[in-house]
């Protein structure tokens, strides 16, 4: 059955998102065991033009609503809202994921979706010339009307958001917890502040997160950077690691057909195998801001 | 294009829209946001070039442009509007209204462009029962170009009437009231309590392109 033919079989209302039965019907589906953001991709792959309330039962969406409303209030959260697959202000470039999510939860200031977005990520612990160069390139895309989208990570990350945010500009904030939790504690004051003036995104659903320890909701993180690679234009690595969780985003932002920009210093470093690896497979070394501005339309 | 499916106002999100409570019935394309312009993204595009009132396309040097892209705005929220409802569903169930704008029938700025909006998205099906059943009786300015001096509740209900010569019919099951942005939810609530004044059991669903987002963040989604 297509899309229209679907519509016309379904009163109006019914068929309409209700924002807390549509959370709560994903807080029921994650609840699940075995549930992986693969696993729920194939869901609606098998029934496209779904929404999460269609596939869970009025009452378990009711219930996960409560829960994960619940714990929304209780941590203090007084602003957010959803975006879910079919329903107004979707960012469709969020399809270009291998297992894009349904619905997504935000605080804060959508409209910065709007604007051009690049990712500035790197690892969570950076050489002072890495500091250096990250901040540099946050204020340059500022100066130049870009977003600065980044995981609120230690590192590069925390680099990126705040000197974007001294700089004047946007930046946006796609987190590796719940609206309802911070990762890193010292990064709480900073996730509020962006989630307050700018904007803060986040997939992982809040039951769930509240239902396993640390090591289950580690997870949660590289998972965030699919998204974030989806959400921007192109992603910049400034600095990291061979076995660094940056390198997840690089793999998908290829995969989405997102422009990935490799700093000159990952190449000139010996120890470093994927820069290479990266470069082959369509990244583009650059020096500075310059260069990367040279390769990015308008 | 608009959204494949609307949205509706909750518990997450009435608090935004003072007028509004537990009983309003609400649904919504997209998210206008206030202020932002342009910039603001392709809803508040959309809103923009819809909006446009006869006398600022009349003076300007695109009037043809501007137009058009009226024109456009129009058919594409007929469009998403239309793949709402069933063909049945149209012709049986629904009597679809525009809330009456800020001007009268002849006020140089009087534009019917909700109407015609309905018009477009369901007289193809050929019973739909589309009426202005209500209309103002003066002309006063739009909430969104008042620069604060808007009309309280009581001065708007107090200018807004059901008109007598549409009621000849009687009114379907569910009455849906169209309109472009809600903002406060006062021009939904004036509609649907003058029509409840005249058919107090009368079911009406509220129907808008997109609900406006303010500035603060903290006025808008507070619980």
């Amino acid at each position: 059955m297509d899309l229209i033919t679907q519509a016309a079989a379904v009163d109006v209302e019914a068929r309409a998102v209700m924002p807390a039965r549509e959370l709560g019907a994903y807080e029921a589906l994650w609840a699940r065991e075995g549930t992986t953001f693969k696993a729920l991709a194939d869901l609606f792959r098998e029934n496209l033009g779904s929404v999460p309330s269609d596939l869970v039962s009025p009452a378990e969406a009711e219930q996960y609503a409560r829960l994960a409303l619940g714990t929304i209030r209780a941590a203090g959260v007084k602003h957010f809202g959803i975006r879910v697959h079919g329903a107004g202000e979707y960012p469709e470039k969020l399809r270009d994921a291998q297992h894009p999510v349904e619905l997504l939860y935000f605080q804060g200031n959508w409209d910065i979706t709007s604007s051009r977005c690049i990712a500035i990520v790197g690892t969570r612990r950076p050489t002072d010339d890495g500091v250096r160069r990250a901040a540099k390139l946050s204020r340059s895309f500022v100066d130049a009307g870009f977003t600065v989208v980044s995981g609120l990570a230690q590192g590069i990350d925390t680099v990126a958001h705040r000197t974007a945010i001294d700089a004047g500009g946007l930046t946006v904030a796609v987190l590796g917890t719940p609206i309802t939790a911070s990762y890193p504690a010292e990064n709480e004051e900073l996730q509020h502040h962006i989630a307050d003036e700018f904007l803060a995104i986040s997939q992982v659903p809040i039951v769930r997160y509240s239902r396993q320890g640390p090591s289950g909701n580690r997870f949660w993180f590289p998972e965030r950077n699919v998204t974030m690679s989806a959400l921007t234009e192109a992603t910049v690595i400034v600095e990291a690691g061979n076995t660094s969780g940056t390198l997840i985003q690089a793999r998908h932002a290829i995969q989405q057909g997102r422009k990935l920009f490799i700093l000159d210093n990952c190449f000139r470093n010996s120890e470093l195998t994927w820069p290479a690896k990266f470069a082959e497979r369509g990244a583009i070394r650059v020096s500075d801001f310059e260069e990367i501005r040279a390769h990015l339309a308008g | 294009m608009l959204a494949d499916r609307l949205t509706g106002i909750d518990e997450t999100n009435r608090s935004s829209y003072f007028f509004l409570d537990e009983d309003d019935r609400c649904l919504f394309f997209g998210e206008f946001h206030v202020g932002k312009g342009w910039s603001g993204g392709p809803t508040n595009q959309l809103i923009s070039n819809y909006k446009r009132t006869p006398s600022e396309i009349a003076a300007s040097h695109n009037a043809g442009k501007l137009q058009y892209y009226k024109d456009t705005a129009v058919s594409e929220i007929a469009a998403g509007l239309r793949r709402q409802f069933s063909p049945q569903d149209i012709n049986v169930k629904y009597t679809f209204v525009p809330v009456p704008g800020s001007k009268i029938v002849g006020d140089p700025d009087y534009c019917d462009r909700l109407a015609k909006t309905l018009r477009a998205a369901f007289l193809p099906f050929g019973a739909a029962d589309i009426r202005q059943l209500l209309r103002v009786t003066q002309s006063t300015e739009a909430d969104h170009r008042s620069g604060g001096g808007r009309l309280r509740y009581e001065e708007l209900l107090a200018i807004t009437e059901l008109d007598r010569a549409q009621l000849a019919r009687r009114l379907r099951e569910v009455v849906v009231l169209f309109d472009d942005v809600l903002t406060s939810g006062k021009h939904y609530k004036v509609a649907k309590t003058r029509i409840r004044e005249g058919f107090p059991n009368q079911p009406i669903l509220g129907i808008f392109v997109a609900r406006a987002i303010h500035r603060n963040p903290f006025e808008e989604f507070a619980f």
